[in-house]
Parts: structure tokens; C-alpha cells; sequence
């Protein structure tokens, strides 16, 4: 009778560990809000754009720590770029706030990224010109200013590792692809989501 | 005697069960590792959780991640169960089943809240390499199972998070667990390796300890049988036991028939066993050498010779610390008994009065210096019509009971006052069960000698009991 007891508390124990496993996972697959995407590159924004090369912008909380990973997958892919590339990594900062807020441990990760400019995004005005919403956003436009690629650059939320927006980069910065392509990104929210929108 | 194909069973049957217990000590010894290590698991996601991934962030607004939670709650789920039945059901396979698959799925959980950093992937062939501790090659089943799920549900579900790619090959999990298996083989390898060394160490020690079981039985056989045979003294009842707390013991008692009497000997050999044994055996054949040679002799001339022979053997060619304690009494038809030597007190039960009295034995140990004589003197006591003469070794006197308290002196005597008008054999068998009740687990040697003066007329020829197998010419025989 114990050993059956025994047994059957093992099996939930497995169901339990199981769903536990399964939320987890959902949490960390289930991509953040897509960015509204602009198809040309926002006249009104102040950042520069590149002449000569494309201009990618990736949007960040500085208090996101899943954005760590998409700094990490951004620093491989500036280095697989060889220069081919002007970035920019523009940090939110609430108004209410003052300047050291945004000056997180993601913040020092970007500014160490060679060839990436680092800005703060006052109440993410610069973020919602390019539609984003969702931290580690990133967007690439060409030097003619059309959209190249909107999406994530890692398979998950703070996860390193290969990604099929970082391959697609990849391709759009080596001139092996040149088709627009949007993806899923894995972040946390750059604004408080109002209650009644779709997430 | 056992013949060897019986050896050879013994020896198998015997190593089984050392290499069952040394296979069931070493995985509760592993089930106890991984309490600390399951326990330490969970501390340190708990710990990476809240360094690196305490907060989710909405705008302005902070939440508890989601790493926390999982840390917490998933992580005390999956240390839990392992750390309990390792508890409740330590060695049981069941237990280092769940075990298995609780620290593959660790390594998941570990892999998550790191990020999915390459480093801690890690883990998982880490983990393999602590189960395989466990020798048991069945752990990595449930073990790499559980990888291979991981693999195949993400495949399905999440193809991007592993494979880097939406539409992997469908063989594609196979890649990753291959290198499990991999790793795999080599452990598995390496447990049946160390199950067969183990199973070799334990059939070395089982014949060890057959042949030595064997040896000691042997002695045991000898040393019994050369107790006296019949206890045949004109004008004596006598009546004896001599129970050994190990296959050899170190107690010694004799009765050797002369005319007019008979010499009476007990003694004790300090600790038992073999070496106490072979000690006992030494005396016994001095005692019967310098008797038989000088019937007549005083007993404290006797024991300064048996002395001498002792010291020699034990001392000086043995270099072992034995010694012994003997009193060797000459018994005369006319009741009178002269003895020398320091043992244990003499009880006389007195039939006139029915009340006994205690009689000291003053000398010395024997084996512990080459010249006793000074210390050596003769007492001499007389025995009426009917009076009982006990003697007996600390065995008896010393056992004690649950609360540790000794059988004692005063004990025996009471005990001897309530059967002294039974015969001889009554008495002994009486007095054996009153120490054995009084300390059902024995742990000295014991001895008890009685004897009852009778009239010269009436003399009786009795058997002494014996707790072991008595040693006869074909047993002799056999052992050799």
C-alpha cells in the first residue's frame, strides 16, 4: 500500500515537474509584441542614418536582462559584419527618471560592442517612430532607406545561441540576400501595454 | 567436514552477499551525494536567478521574473523528490531512477537560467559522469531518455531554440543525443568494469573468511575435546560447562584422577579467540605434564612449572602479552583440598547450615614473569559430607544485563543456595541458566565446575555437558 502511495506521488511529482518545465518554456519561446513595422526609415527620427551602408537599430530596456542576449548575438554579428554596418542601441528612459537609470550592466554591454552608438530613448519617442515595442527589437533599413528587416536576433527570451534572425542579418549585411524578412523577438515590454490591447 | 565443491558454494554463496552489501552501501552512499548535490542545485539557481534575472520588465513597471518563480518553485520540485526518497528509500533503484532523471532535467532547468550559454550544457555530461558514481549502468537509461524527450519536444514545438532552424530534419535529435550516447558507452563501460572488480574483491573475501572460519572451528574442535573426558572421582560428584563466547575460548577447566583424590584446575586466559585459545591449550598440557610426571606434588610446585612454560612460550618466543589466571587444587579422599593460585573466589556451599561461604585464592598471574614462586603459596579448606564446592571464571560472575549491572558474587551464591541439594548436574545446569537469563547475549567465555563431597563409599561416575560438538576420532579425522 506504501509502495503504490509511493509510486502514485512520483507520477505526480513527474506531471507537476513536466507542466513546470512546459510553462517555462512557453514563457521563454513566446515571442514579445512584433513591432509596427515602417517600411521607409522614420523622417522625423533623430538618429543618423548610414549612407553608404545599412543602418541597423536594436531598441532596449537597460533593465531587461533577456536584452543581454540579443547584445551578445549584436556583438557576433557587428564582428561577422566587418564594418559593412552602421548600429545604433538606443536605451528607454522614462522622463520621471534621471540619466543613471538607463545606465545599466546591458548599457556597458553595448557601449563595449565596436562600431555601435549608444543613445538613450526618452520615453522611447525614438522606439515608437520605428514602431517598436518590445526590447532587443531590432530593424535594418538599406542605404535607401527601405526597411531590410524587422524581428529578434535570438530563438528565445535571453537566449544565446544561433537564430534565424540573426542568420537573416547576416545574410542582408553579406549581400547573400536581399528580400525583406520580419521575425519574432523575445523581450520585455520597451512600454506599459494598456489593458485593453491585443498582446 | 566440507569437501571443496561445498567450499566452492559457501565461498559463492558468501561472496554474494558481500558484493549485495557492498553494491547497496555504495549507492545509498551515492543517494546521500546527491541529497547535498540536489540541495546545492537548488541554492545556486535560486542564487543565479535573483544575481542575474530577479526582475521582467513592462516600461516602468517591474514584475518578479519568471526565473525566479521557476527556480523556486520548479527547482524545489525537481531537488525534492530526489532529496526525499533518498531518505525514505535510500539504495532502492527506483530512487536513483528518479534521481537520474530529476538532475537531466536539472541541467534543462540550469541551461534556462543561464540563458542557454553553450558552458552550461555542460552540465548534462557532468551529470552523466556523477550517476555513473552509482555502478550501475541502468541509471543512464532513465538519464539519457529524459534528454532525448527534451530533444524531440523541442524539435516539434520549439525547433528554433536548439536547432538554430524552423524546419530541422527529422533526424536531427538524434545528432544531439548521440553525443549522450556516446558518453554513454564509455560510462557504461566503466560501470560493468568496476561492478566486476567489486564482485572479485568480494569473492577474496569471502574465501578469506572461509578459510578462516574454517581454521578457527578446527581449533575450536581441539580445544573442546581435550576437556576431560569423564569426571570420575572417588568420593566426588562433579559436574561441569564450559560455554565460549567465540569458536575459541580462553577459559580452561580440568579434573585429572590421581590416586587418593584428583587434581581440580580452572582458569581463564586474559582475552579470547584464537591466540587465548592456543594459550589455554598450552596450559592445559603443562598442567597434565607436571601431574602426571609427580602426582604427589604440592599445587603451587605445579603452577610455578606451568608458570615457567607459559612465560617461556607466551613471552619469550610468541612475544605475546597473554596471561592467565588458575587455581590448581589437590583434592584428597579425605575431603581436605590444597590449592594455590589467584582466581576467582571459592564458593563452598555448606550442608550443614545451607548457606555458602567464599574462600579467597591469593597468588598471581600466570605468563608474566619467568619466577611466581614468592607469590605462590598453598590454602588449604576441608569438605564435609554433602558440602558443594562451585568454581567458575569471570564469565559467569561478570555478565551482565541490560543495564549493565554484573551477575555478581552474591548473585551466584543465592542462585547456588536454592538448587544445592539437587545433583550435580542440577546445580550446573541451574546455574548456567541463571547467568544466560541474566545476560541473554554472551560476550566472555563461561565455565562452571561443581562438585559435591560424598563419603569414599559412594562414589559416582558422571559426564561433563558440552556446548560444543564433541571431538571424536572420525571428527579428528575429517579436520585434518
Amino acid at each position: 500500500m506504501r509502495g503504490k502511495l509511493l509510486v502514485g506521488v512520483v507520477v505526480l511529482w513527474a506531471v507537476a515537474v513536466v507542466g513546470g518545465m512546459a510553462m517555462l518554456a512557453d514563457y521563454k519561446y513566446r515571442p514579445g509584441a512584433r513591432a509596427d513595422e515602417q517600411p521607409l526609415w522614420p523622417a522625423d527620427s533623430k538618429l543618423a542614418r548610414g549612407r553608404a551602408v545599412p543602418t541597423l537599430v536594436m531598441f532596449a530596456h537597460p533593465k531587461c536582462t533577456c536584452t543581454r542576449a540579443s547584445l551578445t548575438e549584436l556583438a557576433e554579428l557587428m564582428a561577422e559584419a566587418r564594418g559593412n554596418v552602421r548600429a545604433h542601441v538606443v536605451f528607454m528612459k522614462p522622463s520621471e527618471q534621471d540619466g543613471d537609470w538607463a545606465h545599466s550592466d546591458t548599457w556597458d554591454q553595448a557601449r563595449e560592442i565596436r562600431g555601435v552608438e549608444v543613445s538613450i530613448d526618452v520615453d522611447a519617442a525614438e522606439a515608437h517612430r520605428f514602431g517598436a515595442q518590445t526590447s532587443g527589437q531590432v530593424v535594418l533599413y538599406g542605404v535607401d532607406g527601405r526597411l531590410l528587416y524587422a524581428g529578434g536576433i535570438t530563438s528565445a527570451r535571453g537566449h544565446v545561441g544561433t537564430s534565424i534572425g540573426h542568420r537573416r542579418l547576416l545574410a542582408l549585411l553579406t549581400h547573400r540576400a536581399t528580400d525583406a524578412h520580419t521575425g519574432n523577438v523575445y523581450g520585455c515590454a520597451l512600454a506599459e501595454r494598456e489593458k485593453d490591447a491585443p498582446r | 567436514m566440507t569437501g571443496p565443491d561445498t567450499d566452492g558454494a559457501v565461498v559463492a554463496r558468501r561472496a554474494h552477499e558481500i558484493f549485495a552489501g557492498r553494491f547497496d552501501a555504495n549507492v545509498k552512499r551515492v543517494d546521500r551525494m546527491f541529497i547535498y548535490l540536489m540541495a546545492a542545485q537548488w541554492l545556486c539557481a535560486i542564487a543565479l536567478a535573483l544575481w542575474f534575472s530577479p526582475y521582467a520588465w513592462e516600461g516602468r513597471i517591474k514584475t518578479t521574473h519568471v526565473h525566479v518563480l521557476a527556480a523556486v518553485v520548479l527547482g524545489g520540485l525537481l531537488s525534492g523528490m530526489p532529496i526525499f526518497l533518498a531518505l525514505v528509500r535510500p539504495g532502492a533503484i527506483g530512487t536513483r531512477f528518479v534521481i537520474a532523471a530529476a538532475q537531466m532535467l536539472w541541467s534543462g532547468l540550469l541551461i534556462h537560467l543561464m540563458g542557454g550559454r553553450i558552458e552550461t550544457h555542460f552540465h548534462v555530461f557532468g551529470s552523466l559522469a556523477f550517476l555513473a558514481f552509482y555502478r550501475d549502468w541502468r541509471v543512464l537509461v532513465p538519464a539519457t531518455v529524459v534528454v532525448a524527450a527534451d530533444h524531440v519536444v523541442r524539435q516539434v514545438f520549439w525547433p528554433e531554440s536548439v536547432f538554430g532552424v524552423l524546419t530541422p530534419e527529422a533526424w536531427r535529435f538524434l545528432e544531439h543525443a548521440f553525443w549522450v550516447v556516446f558518453e554513454d558507452v564509455f560510462l557504461v563501460l566503466s560501470c560493468l568494469a568496476g561492478v566486476k572488480e567489486m564482485r572479485g574483491a568480494a569473492e577474496q573475501q569471502a574465501r578469506i573468511e572461509v578459510s578462516e572460519r574454517r581454521e578457527k572451528e578446527l581449533a575450536s574442535t581441539i580445544q573442546t575435546s581435550i576437556l576431560p573426558r569423564t569426571l570420575a572421582v572417588e568420593g566426588l560428584d562433579v559436574a561441569a560447562v564450559m560455554a565460549t563466547a567465540t569458536e575459541v575460548g580462553g577459559d580452561y577447566y580440568e579434573v585429572l584422577p590421581v590416586a587418593d583424590g584428583c587434581w581440580i584446575g580452572i582458569g581463564d586466559v586474559a582475552g579470547h579467540g584464537l591466540p587465548a585459545g592456543l594459550v589455554m591449550l598450552q596450559t592445559q598440557s603443562a598442567v597434565g605434564a607436571l601431574v602426571g610426571q609427580d602426582p604427589t606434588a604440592s599445587p603451587d610446585h605445579v603452577l610455578c612449572g606451568v608458570n615457567r612454560v607459559l612465560y617461556e612460550n607466551i613471552r619469550k618466543r610468541l612475544h605475546h602479552d597473554e596471561h592467565v589466571t588458575m587455581s590448581l587444587m589437590r583434592y584428597h579422599r579425605d575431603g581436605r583440598v590444597v590449592f594455590a593460585g589467584a582466581h576467582e573466589d571459592i564458593v563452598v556451599w555448606r550442608a550443614a547450615t545451607g548457606t555458602c561461604e567464599t574462600i579467597a585464592t591469593p597468588g598471581t598471574w600466570l605468563g608474566m614473569t619467568s619466577d611466581i614462586r614468592r607469590a605462590t603459596v598453598n590454602t588449604a579448606c576441608q569438605l564435609h559430607p554433602d558440602d558443594v564446592m562451585l568454581l567458575y571464571t569471570d564469565g559467569v560472575t561478570e555478565a551482565m544485563d541490560g543495564k549493565r549491572e554484573q551477575f555478581g558474587l552474591a548473585r551466584l551464591c543465592a542462585s547456588l543456595e536454592e538448587v544445592a541439594r539437587g545433583t550435580v548436574e542440577q546445580i550446573r545446569d541451574h546455574l548456567l541458566a541463571r547467568v544466560r537469563a541474566w545476560s541473554p547475549e554472551q560476550v566472555d567465555d563461561i565455565t562452571i565446575l561443581v562438585a559435591r563431597y560424598r563419603d569414599v563409599d559412594a562414589v559416582r561416575v558422571t559426564t561433563p555437558r558440552r556446548s560444543v560438538p564433541r571431538f571424536t576420532a572420525q571428527s579428528a579425522l575429517d579436520a585434518i
